[in-house]
């Protein structure tokens, strides 16, 4: 189960990022609407400014016509040749060829000049009309005899000055202005001028100020909607009396702010569908406005291009972030992993090994601090394995004086020994019957003592064998150690009359000589110490967790548990010689032999009621004393 | 097997312990065997001896050598290398005497290819008994004397 793990190089850096991050985006949050706020008003100045440009453009033009109309009324003659006509002085064909060449004369002045950055408009036509609603005189004889009493223009145009929507007409867009014209004698007569509208529609529809979406339009609110009044620069045109650009529905609060005179802004769709960025504002005649509008794609492009130009610093900033964290993070995070390094190197044994960190910091410091450990522990260490050899040394000459020890009681001692019991016996066999009682008795003790101490002497070096002159582990069959016990045993058990069963013996590593022997001791003293009924006994091996338990049942005389402990002690007996002979040595031998192999020993018994030793062996030893013969 | 049964066994007894030769030399008075023991109490003059060098010139050539493995100057083993390695003693039978059963001079002793390896006995009987059983593989070949 591995936990996920990230390098503090790797959590500094995110953290930086993510502070950078939350930075830049707290800065846009709070600085966009102040950017968008300000790019939004220099975009609606700009309207403002081209739609108050055009307002004052139509204002003029308009002006410019009344003034036009207003020199055509006050010419004398034409008074006095209308007051003529109404007094029936003259005939209406007398007033047409008196008055024809005076309104050509007026028509001529309005082709004629034409100031620079004065917005004008050709005059095409003249109409004199009569309060009655006919035409009177005109510059062309055709538009004459017309009666113009229903004519809207005429209607309003006896009122005041009348500028009327523009109209189309034979491929030319036209407007008529008229207004009143009263004579001497107090006679209301009207004058209508067809004008030319292309300079106006030129001026109104030039967008050359207004990108590529801007436009301006001229609108003038009706009952239901706001109208077109001029074809715009995007394709509208007065021929499809195309309600305003701006409309679908956003068109009631601009109709509202126009019929009030007031000046607005708007974001809506206009007839195309598309989201419009609009600012209007009142011409000031009649119910006229001009419509300054731009696609909110544009007006809003510079938004998007700030902010296009703003990612690539941000960007920028926030890799030079991550990268500088990066460094810093491995600035810190190197002298670690050095650290970490030597101490691992450390850890595997190396003592020698030192941290090299020049940080000039607390990081040093620790490095610092760690070599010293690491050379007080090498310090030690040292001691420690000087200490270890002594030992090591002290406990070879121990076990080497053991060895001289055991060669002295194997030869030296013995060679002293056997001249006694030898020589006793010698006396016994031929001088035995010329002593007395005594004589004879002494002996005898004396020939007993003699064997019992070779036979303590004996058993004595037969412990100390076990681990010296023991041979090295293999791979050991303990059916055919087991055979080989039972072989050895063959005449007791015969003579014993033992049932003895055994197990399947697994295969281990020990040293086989030495597990012959303390199976064939085992199985001895069960047969030795059998009660009154033929010795049973059970041999058995069971695997349990990693090692092999080993047991050898009977039904013996059994033993007190008090004295447990006592029968694995080297020449302790729980018996004297005359019930059972023996040195004390078997069981000891048992228990040496087991340890040897890493094993436990014990005895599980009740008096009366048999025994049972059990001994383990490790399945896979890892003795020191294990190095296998090859 | 014929003519020999009135000659005595030959017997070289190699032991440095006087207590041990005479021991040995007594037991085999009291045993059932006509014999002649000759002791010597080192390897190098029972190398002697068998070699009939110096003053063993008119040594016999033993029918059985009973060597101790412990012996002063040159040890039992060395002595039984020497024999099995000279092809004119090589056929004499080597009985190894010790004190010791370290299965260490066992192999070696058998490595060297002694005729019977026996641990000393301290038993007088058991002494006689081993004797005995060394007299098996040339008790058949020479004759015995009559049971005294």
């Amino acid at each position: 189960m591995k936990r996920f793990r990230a390098s503090i190089r790797l959590k500094l850096t995110a953290f930086v990022v993510v502070v950078v991050i939350a930075t830049e985006c707290g800065l846009l949050l709070v600085g966009f609407p102040f950017i968008r706020g300000a790019l939004q008003e220099q975009v609606l100045n700009g309207l403002s400014a081209q739609a108050a440009n055009r307002r004052r453009m139509v204002r003029e033009y308009v002006g410019r016509q009344q003034e036009r109309l207003a020199l055509i009324t006050s010419r004398t003659r034409l008074r006095q040749l209308l007051d003529e006509h109404a007094d029936g002085a003259i005939s209406r064909e007398q007033l047409q060829a008196a008055a024809g060449p005076i309104l050509h004369d007026a028509l001529a002045g309005t082709k004629s000049v034409s100031t620079p950055g004065e917005l004008s408009g050709e005059f095409l036509d003249i109409i004199v009309i009569d309060a009655q609603g006919w035409a009177v005189a005109a510059t062309d004889d055709a538009l004459l005899a017309v009666d113009y009493a229903e004519h809207p223009a005429f209607r309003l145009a006896r009122e005041s000055f009348y500028v009327g929507t523009p109209q189309s007409s034979a491929g030319t867009v036209i407007v008529h202005v008229g207004g009143p014209a009263v004579t001497e004698k107090e006679r209301n007569f009207v004058i209508l001028a067809r004008v030319d509208a292309a300079p106006l529609i030129q001026s109104v529809g030039d967008g050359s100020d207004l990108g590529q979406t801007g436009e301006t339009q001229l609108v003038q609110q009706s009952e239901s909607s706001v109208e077109l009044l001029l074809p715009s620069r995007l394709g509208a045109t007065v021929q499809d009396r195309l309600t305003s650009d701006v409309s679908n529905g956003d068109d009631v609060p601009l109709r509202g702010q126009i019929a009030a005179g007031k000046t607005g802004i708007i974001r809506a769709r206009d007839r195309r569908g598309v989201p419009v960025l609009a600012v209007y504002e009142p011409i000031g005649y009649r119910n006229w406005g001009m419509i300054a509008k731009i696609d909110s794609a544009e007006a809003d492009e510079p938004l998007w291009r700030l902010g296009r130009w703003t990612i690539i610093p941000a960007t920028i900033v926030l890799l030079l972030g991550a990268l500088g964290s990066y460094l810093l993070a491995r600035h810190f995070t190197q002298p670690i992993q050095e650290l970490a390094d030597t101490a691992a190197t450390v850890a595997s044994g190396d003592l020698d090994a030192r941290a090299t960190v020049n940080t000039h910091d607390e990081l040093e410091t620790l490095a610092d601090r760690f070599n010293e450990m690491t050379e007080k522990l090498a310090e030690s260490r040292a001691t420690l394995e000087q200490q270890v050899e002594e030992r090591t040394a002290e406990l070879n000459r121990s076990n080497r004086e053991l060895e001289q020890f055991a060669y002295v009681a194997s030869h030296d001692l013995q060679e002293p020994l056997r001249a006694v019991a030898g020589y006793c016996q010698l006396l016994k066999r031929r001088y035995l019957d010329k002593l007395d009682g005594d004589a004879q008795e002494f002996l005898g003790f004396a020939v007993d003592g003699a064997e019992r101490m070779k036979a303590l002497i004996d058993g004595l070096l037969d412990y100390s064998r076990v681990q010296t002159q023991g041979r090295p582990f293999a791979a050991t069959e303990c059916e055919s150690v087991l055979d080989w016990a039972l072989r050895n045993l063959e005449a007791a058990v015969v003579e014993s009359g033992a049932q003895v069963t055994r197990s399947p013996m697994p295969v281990l590593y020990g040293d086989d000589g030495q597990l012959t022997r303390l199976l064939q001791n085992l199985i001895g003293n069960a047969i030795k110490y059998r009660g009154e009924k033929p010795p049973e006994i059970r041999i058995e091996a069971q695997e349990r967790d990693d090692e092999w338990v080993f047991s050898v049942a009977d039904n013996g005389i059994g033993i007190d548990p008090k004295h447990f402990d006592r029968v694995f002690a080297i020449f302790q007996r729980l018996h004297t010689r005359e019930e059972y002979p023996g040195t004390g040595i078997g069981l000891a031998v048992c228990k040496r032999i087991v340890e040897r192999h890493n094993g436990r020993m014990w005895v599980e018994s009740e008096p009366g009621r048999g025994s049972v030793f059990f001994f383990t062996i490790p399945q896979v030893t890892n003795s020191h004393e294990t190095e296998p013969s090859s | 097997m014929s003519t020999t049964s009135v000659r005595p066994v030959e017997i070289l007894l190699v032991e440095d312990s006087p207590s041990d030769a005479r021991l040995t030399i007594e037991t085999l008075k009291d045993g059932r065997l006509l014999n002649s023991v000759h002791h010597v109490t080192n390897g190098e003059e029972a190398v002697a001896f068998l070699r009939r060098e110096s003053q063993y010139q008119d040594a016999p050539r033993p029918d059985i050598v009973l060597l101790d493995i412990n012996l002063p100057r040159k040890s039992g083993l060395e002595v039984l290398g020497e024999v099995k390695a000279d092809p004119d003693l090589r056929s004499i039978p080597v009985v190894i005497l010790s004190t010791s059963n370290h299965e260490k001079d066992v192999l070696s002793a058998y490595g060297l290819n002694a005729n019977c390896y026996i641990t000393k006995p301290v038993d007088l009987e058991k002494f006689i008994e081993v004797v005995k059983s060394v007299d098996h593989f040339w008790v058949n070949i020479v004759a015995l004397p009559p049971k005294p």
